[in-house]
């Protein structure tokens, strides 16, 4: 899978959860109130499902989730 | 006094929220249901947001799942509370519900044991009659997530001793939260004034002056508020909030109380919010953990 695609479908499940269409990948989600605290374990629960990965203690870091960009580079680190 | 073990008497949405934060304060838990269904829920939900609590407060540990589960037991025998050195109840807001839950505690708990009462409205007054430790009986407004609110609204019953509202004082401490004490009056300051706005803004939504987006961006982007009253409401639970509009609207028999009656439709379709997945909003359901 291609940095890309994981952008395109990260991108899909943020705005399709947010009810908004044309999001940045750079946008910092919450920062700019896109999101709140609870759609962050969401998020959590749905990288490891779509993607296949696991989210160890070390991970918890905010700046791996806050742009589409940051968590496709997440993402492809992981796989 | 440090608390170690407590009993939380329902694992709804706010049980759950409860639990957590208890057990990340490291604090033993007696979590109870009424079926094995809703416990094994409340299980999956409890450890997805353990193990990621850290992300969001820096302060939680990182805990294992077996480090968490080693923590709670989960049962459906209310029994099960009577060496809790606290009670925190989170049963619907039904009063008949209510009424067997605090008859029942009331036999089973010591009786230096403190009542909280989580409710959105109900009358602390009224919940402590059921008892005979009355002074004992106090409202805890918690609000979610609990783990990440640094603040609590606390109710003073007519009867509620000074005493238990400092053991009150302690437990929230416990918890790195700080309290505002206030007193009975159904619906207490939070949500007498709160669900005239999620009311309100059901019926805007019916009269077709704004789409929830709309009414929810106003307020957040306009008056600064982190969530609009539809987000509010979904993220709560309607069904809790036409219940609690209900308790509103018969304890001061005021009309500004009257329910939307979108918010009622909703629910009897079963739109209730996040926790159905779907309400003013549509969430993606989540995977289950755990089991």
């Amino acid at each position: 899978m291609t940095d890309n695609n994981i952008k395109s479908i990260v991108s899909e499940y943020i705005e399709s959860s947010t009810n908004i269409t044309g999001l940045a990948y750079d946008m910092d989600i919450f920062e700019e109130g896109l999101v709140n605290s609870l759609f962050a374990i969401e998020l959590m629960t749905y990288l490891e499902k779509e993607f296949s990965i696991k989210i160890t203690m070390d991970d918890l870091d905010m700046s791996h989730f806050k742009s589409v960009d940051s968590i496709a580079a997440f993402v492809v680190n992981k796989k | 006094m440090s608390f170690k073990k407590i009993g939380v008497i329902g694992a709804g949405t706010m049980g759950i929220g409860v639990t957590v934060d208890l057990v990340l304060h490291d604090i033993e838990v007696v979590l109870v249901d009424i079926s094995f269904d809703i416990l094994e829920k409340a299980k999956s939900e409890i450890l997805n947001t353990t193990r990621f609590a850290p992300l969001l407060n820096k302060t939680a540990p990182k805990m294992s799942m077996e480090g968490v589960l080693e923590k709670i037991h989960f049962t459906t025998q209310i029994n099960n509370v009577n060496d809790c050195e606290f009670i925190i109840e989170n049963v619907s807001e039904k009063w008949d519900i209510k009424e067997t839950v605090y008859k029942e505690l009331d036999k089973i708990c010591k009786p230096e044991v403190c009542f909280g009462v989580d409710t959105s409205c109900i009358s602390i007054t009224k919940v402590a009659k059921l008892t005979n430790r009355q002074d004992k009986v106090i409202g805890i407004h918690l609000m979610n997530p609990v783990y990440l609110k640094p603040c609590v609204e606390v109710i003073q019953g007519f009867h509620t001793s000074e005493e238990s509202v400092e053991i009150v004082n302690q437990l929230m401490k416990q918890l790195g939260k700080t309290t505002v004490v206030v007193n009975d009056y159904p619906g207490f300051v939070s949500n007498r004034i709160s669900h005239l706005f999620m009311n309100e803004a059901a019926f805007v939504v019916q009269d077709q002056v704004a789409s929830p987006q709309q009414v929810d961006e106003i307020f957040k982007k306009c008056f600064n508020h982190k969530m609009g009253p539809l987000e509010t409401a979904d993220l709560i639970g309607l069904d809790t909030v036409v219940d609690s509009l209900d308790v509103l609207y018969e304890s001061y028999q005021d009309s500004k109380f009257r329910c939307c009656p979108l918010l009622r439709k909703m629910v009897h379709a079963g739109n209730l919010g996040r926790k159905s997945g779907k309400g003013f909003y549509e969430y993606k359901k989540q995977p289950t953990v755990g089991k």
